[in-house]
C-alpha cells in the first residue's frame, strides 16, 4: 500500500466529507424540528444538481455562483412540500410519513427522468482539471472549493439557528411544539421554513458536488442513505453530530475505496451503520431517551 | 367467515382458475405479477403488518432465494423445486440473525427500517462482488423448459404457480392471525411494553414471524428467477424491490389478511398499464410519476390502507340494511 | 412469609436519584399502600420490580428468587403483574382479546384462555363491552380493562399504579370493593394511590416515599398522624397552591 495514495484518499475523503456534512445537516435539521425522516432528501439534491447543471450549460453560470439561484429555489421547493404535503401527516405514524416521502422521491426521480432523460451528465467547470500539488499529493481544486463553501454554509446554518429570531423560533418549536404554540409561535410556518432551510442545505450541497460526480436521475437513494448513516452516526437531530459524522463517513468511504475495492466503499458505511444501530443507537452526539 | 363471503371467495377463485382459458397472454402476464407481489406483500405482512417491525429490506430474502436456487440448479442441476427450500432455509437463518441483533438490542421504528435497509444493501454489495455469482453482470438462466427445471413455455403454468403461492400465503397469514402468536403479535404491535408486562415474550414472537417471513419471501425469489430468467444484485437485492414489496400491503392495509392482495390488485395493474401506455409513447418516467402521485394520495387520504376503509364501509352498509 | 422483599434498592437518572436505599417487605396476603408526593419514586419502584428499569444496586426478591436482570415478561410469568398509571390498552384489539392476551400467560389453550378472560371480564363488570374495540372505551372502563388484564395473567402479587385516579366517589367505592374481592382470592396487593380515603380503607400497612426514600411506614392510623408525612404533603400542597 502506497502511503501517498493513502494520505491522498484521506484528504480527498475529508474534503468530500464536508459536503456530506452539509447534506446531513439538512436532514438532521428537518428531523430535529419535525421528527420527519426525509426519504426524498437525495432526490431534492438531484433536482438541485439538475438546476445547477442547466444554469451552467445554458447560461454558463459557474456552479458556485449558481448557489445564489439554486438555494432560494430549493428552499421554496422544500417550503411548499412541507406546506402542502408533509404538514398533513405530521402526526401520522412513522411508516406513513416515510411512505409519503417515498412517494415524493418517486415523483421527483421520474420527473427528472421524464424531463432530462436517463443519461449521465458531467459538468466540466473551469476548476475541473486544476489541482494543487503538495509534495506528491494532488488536491482537487473543485473539492477544496466545495469543502470550503460547505463549511461556510454549515457555519451559516449554525449562526442562523443560534442568533436570528427565526432560528430561535425553530429551536423552540423543535424543543417543545406545544410550548412554542402557547407563546405564539406560528409552528406551521416555522416547520415550513425549517423544511425549506433543510432542503436548501442539501440543494447547495448538490451544486457543490456537481463538478465531482456524474449526474443522473437515479442518484438520490444512495445519497439519502448516506445522509441517514451520517445522521444516525452523529445522533438524530444533532447538527454538530451531523457535521462531524459527515467528515467521518467521507473519510471512511474514501479509505474503504482505496483499501478495498472502490465499488465497496458503501460497504464500509453500511457496516458502520449496523454497528452504530446496535451498540449506540443514540449516535455519537445524541442523547438517549429512556 | 360467513356464507356470503365464502361464496364470494369461491366465485373469485373459480374465475381466476378459468381466466387463462379466455384471455390474452399479456393479461395473464399482469396477473402473474399481481399474484407475485401479493405473495411477497403477504410475506412481508407476516412480520411487519402483524408484529409491527417494519422491514424495508425484504429484497434481501428475494435475492438470497433467487441466487441460491439458481446457482444450485446451474452447478449441480438441482431442481429449483428443491433449491427453493434450501434458499428459504438460508434466508430464514439470515432473518434470525438480523432479528436477533435487532430485537435483542431493541432496535425499533425508523432504526429498524434502517437496519433492514443496511443489511439488504450489504447483501447487494456482497453479491455485486462475488464473481461466482456473476458479479454486476448477474446470471442469465438458460431456457430449458421442463417441470423439474421450474421453466415452462408460455405463461399459463407460471400463472397457476403464482396463484398457488398467493393462496398459500393467504392461508398462512389467516392461520397466523387466528393463532395465539397472531393475537400476541398484534398486542406487541400496539404496545410492546404493555404486552411484555402481561407475560408476552415479544422477542420470541418476533423471531418466529421473521423466520417464517424470511423463508417464504425467499421462495418468491426462486419464482422471480425462473420467471424472468435473469437475476442481478441491483434488481433482486435493491431498495427499489424492497419498496415495491411494502407498497402494496400498505396501500391495501397492513396487518390484515386481504390487505396485500387488495393492494396488489390495485397497484400492480396500475403500474403495468401506465408503464405500457406511456413508455410506448416515449414518455419515459411518466408512469412512475403517476404511480408516485397515487401513492401520495393514498397515504394522505387512506393512511391505514384501503382494506380497513372497505371494512368500515361494509360494516356501516350492513348496519343500514339491518336498520331498514 | 414474605412474598416480595426489596433490599437497598437504588435507581438514578443521570445523577438524580429516583429511589434511594429503599428496603421493605410484603408478606403474603397483605395489602400494602404506597403513597408520597409526585416524583417521590413510586412508579420508578414499580418499573424496577417489573423489569422495565434495571436498578443500579439492590435486590428484589420474589418468593426467594431474584428478579433483578429478568425481563418484564419473565417477571410476569413468575407471578408479578402490574397496571400502568396511564392505561395502555391494545387499542386495535377488542376488550375480550385484550384480556385473552393476558390469559395466555398461564393458559396454553385459546379456548380455555378465552373462558378465563370472560370470567375476568364479568368480574370487573365489562361483559357489556366485551366486543367493543378497546379504543371505544371510556377512561373508567379502560381502568377496569387494565385490571381485568392483569388479573387474567393470574398473578401472585398485583402492583396497582393509581387505579382510582380520576374516579368519582361512587366509582372509588366500587373499586375498593373490587380490590377487597381480589384480595379474597389470595392475591397480595401493592398499590400506589393518591385517593387517601381508598388507601386508608383498604391497606393493611402503608409506606410513604419522598424524594425516593422511605420516610414512614406503619398502620394507616399511624401514618395519618405522622409529622414527616404531613410535612411532605403540606410542602407539596403549598407548592401546588402557589403554582
Amino acid at each position: 500500500m502506497n502511503l501517498t495514495l493513502l494520505i491522498q484518499a484521506l484528504i480527498g475523503g475529508f474534503l468530500v466529507g464536508g459536503v456530506y456534512s452539509l447534506i446531513a445537516i439538512g436532514l438532521s435539521l428537518i428531523f430535529g424540528v419535525m421528527k420527519i425522516i426525509n426519504f426524498a432528501h437525495g432526490e431534492i439534491m438531484m433536482i438541485a444538481m439538475y438546476i445547477t447543471y442547466w444554469l451552467f450549460v445554458l447560461l454558463k453560470i459557474d456552479p458556485i455562483i449558481s448557489i445564489i439561484i439554486v438555494a432560494p429555489l430549493i428552499f421554496l421547493l422544500g417550503y411548499c412540500m412541507q406546506r402542502f404535503l408533509v404538514n398533513r401527516i405530521i402526526d401520522a405514524p412513522e411508516l406513513i410519513q416515510i411512505l409519503l416521502m417515498l412517494g415524493v422521491a418517486i415523483v421527483l426521480t421520474n420527473l427528472a427522468l421524464f424531463i432530462w432523460g436517463p443519461d449521465h451528465r458531467m459538468a466540466a467547470t473551469r476548476f475541473s482539471l486544476s489541482a494543487i500539488m503538495l509534495g506528491g499529493i494532488t488536491i482537487d481544486v473543485s473539492r477544496l472549493i466545495a469543502f470550503g463553501i460547505a463549511i461556510i454554509v454549515s457555519i451559516g446554518v449554525f449562526l442562523f439557528l443560534a442568533k436570528t429570531e427565526t432560528g430561535k423560533m425553530i429551536r423552540a418549536a423543535a424543543d417543545n411544539r406545544l410550548g412554542a404554540q402557547i407563546v405564539g409561535i406560528k409552528v406551521n410556518r416555522v416547520y415550513a421554513i425549517s423544511f425549506g432551510v433543510g432542503s436548501a442545505c442539501v440543494g447547495i450541497a448538490g451544486a457543490l458536488i456537481l463538478p465531482l460526480i456524474p449526474l443522473d436521475p437515479y442518484l438520490g437513494p444512495s445519497y439519502t442513505l448516506t445522509s441517514f448513516i451520517i445522521v444516525i452516526l452523529g445522533g438524530m437531530g444533532s447538527l454538530l453530530g451531523a457535521f462531524i459524522g459527515g467528515i467521518i463517513i467521507g473519510v471512511a468511504e474514501s479509505l474503504g475505496a482505496v483499501l478495498l475495492v472502490s465499488s465497496l466503499k458503501e460497504l464500509v458505511s453500511f457496516s458502520i451503520l449496523i454497528v452504530i444501530l446496535l451498540f449506540r443507537p443514540q449516535g455519537l452526539f445524541g442523547t438517549r431517551n429512556e | 367467515m360467513n356464507r356470503n363471503s365464502i361464496i364470494f371467495l369461491a366465485a373469485v377463485l373459480l374465475f381466476l382458475l378459468l381466466l387463462p382459458l379466455f384471455s390474452s397472454s399479456a393479461l395473464i402476464g399482469i396477473f402473474i405479477l399481481i399474484f407475485f407481489y401479493a405473495y411477497l406483500g403477504q410475506c412481508w405482512n407476516i412480520l411487519s403488518g402483524y408484529v409491527g417491525a417494519v422491514s424495508v429490506g425484504h429484497a434481501l430474502f428475494v435475492g438470497i432465494g433467487a441466487y441460491i436456487s439458481t446457482k444450485l440448479a446451474l452447478v449441480w442441476g438441482l431442481s429449483p423445486w428443491i433449491g427453493m427450500f434450501l434458499g428459504g432455509f438460508c434466508a430464514s437463518i439470515i432473518a434470525l440473525f438480523i432479528g436477533y441483533l435487532g430485537f435483542r438490542f431493541r432496535v425499533k421504528g425508523v432504526y429498524f427500517f434502517l437496519l433492514t435497509i443496511a443489511f439488504a444493501e450489504v447483501g447487494r454489495l456482497i453479491f455485486l462482488h462475488l464473481d461466482v455469482f456473476g458479479g454486476p453482470v448477474g446470471i442469465f438462466i438458460p431456457f430449458k423448459p421442463s417441470f423439474i427445471n421450474f421453466q415452462f413455455k408460455g405463461n399459463n403454468p407460471y400463472y397457476y404457480i403464482a396463484m398457488g403461492m398467493m393462496i398459500f400465503s393467504i392461508i398462512v397469514v389467516r392461520i397466523i392471525e387466528k393463532s395465539n402468536i397472531g393475537l400476541l403479535s398484534v398486542a406487541i404491535r400496539e404496545d410492546e411494553d404493555a404486552a411484555q408486562s402481561l407475560g408476552v415474550n415479544s422477542f420470541k414472537c418476533k423471531m418466529i414471524l421473521f423466520f417464517i417471513s424470511g423463508f417464504m419471501t425467499a421462495l418468491g425469489g426462486t419464482f422471480y428467477a425462473n420467471y424472468f430468467y435473469y437475476i442481478q444484485p441491483d434488481i433482486v437485492f435493491g431498495l427499489g424491490l424492497s419498496v415495491d414489496i411494502i407498497l402494496r400491503p400498505i396501500v391495501g392495509g397492513m396487518g390484515t389478511v386481504f390487505g396485500p392482495v387488495i393492494g396488489s390488485f390495485l397497484m400492480t395493474p396500475l403500474a403495468e398499464f401506465t408503464r405500457n401506455y406511456f413508455a410506448k409513447g416515449g414518455y419515459e418516467g411518466l408512469h412512475m410519476i403517476i404511480y408516485g402521485i397515487i401513492l401520495i394520495i393514498v397515504v394522505l387520504f387512506f393512511p391505514r390502507g384501503l382494506a380497513p376503509s372497505f371494512q368500515r364501509m361494509y360494516r356501516s352498509f350492513k348496519k343500514n340494511i339491518s336498520k331498514s | 412469609m414474605n412474598i416480595l422483599s426489596v433490599k437497598n434498592l437504588h435507581k438514578s437518572f443521570g445523577g438524580l436519584y429516583a429511589v434511594i436505599e429503599l428496603s421493605f417487605d410484603i408478606s403474603e396476603g397483605e395489602i400494602l399502600g404506597l403513597i408520597g408526593p409526585n416524583g417521590a419514586g413510586k412508579t420508578t419502584l414499580f418499573n424496577c420490580i417489573t423489569g422495565f428499569l434495571v436498578p443500579e444496586k439492590g435486590e428484589i426478591e420474589f418468593e426467594s428468587e431474584d428478579l433483578v436482570g429478568l425481563s418484564t415478561f419473565q417477571i410476569c410469568k413468575k407471578g408479578v403483574a402490574r397496571t400502568f398509571q396511564i392505561e395502555r390498552p391494545f387499542l386495535d384489539l377488542s376488550v375480550l382479546d385484550n384480556v385473552v392476551v393476558a390469559a395466555l400467560n398461564r393458559i396454553g389453550s385459546r379456548k380455555k384462555a378465552t373462558d378465563f378472560a370472560l370470567e375476568m371480564i364479568d368480574f370487573l363488570g365489562l361483559e357489556g363491552q366485551k366486543n367493543y374495540m378497546a379504543s371505544e372505551l371510556t377512561v373508567v372502563k379502560r381502568k377496569r380493562l387494565e385490571m381485568a388484564r392483569t388479573l387474567a395473567t393470574q398473578p401472585r402479587i398485583l402492583l396497582l399504579d393509581e387505579v382510582m385516579a380520576g374516579l368519582n366517589p361512587n366509582e372509588v367505592d366500587e373499586a375498593v370493593k373490587i380490590l377487597k374481592e381480589i384480595h379474597k382470592k389470595g392475591i397480595t396487593i401493592m398499590l400506589i394511590e393518591h385517593v387517601m380515603r381508598a388507601v386508608m380503607a383498604v391497606s393493611d400497612r402503608i409506606i410513604v416515599l419522598n424524594y425516593g426514600a422511605k420516610i414512614a411506614e406503619g398502620l394507616p392510623s399511624d401514618i395519618s398522624n405522622n409529622q414527616k408525612v404531613i410535612e411532605a404533603y403540606l410542602g407539596e400542597d403549598s407548592l401546588n397552591a402557589q403554582g
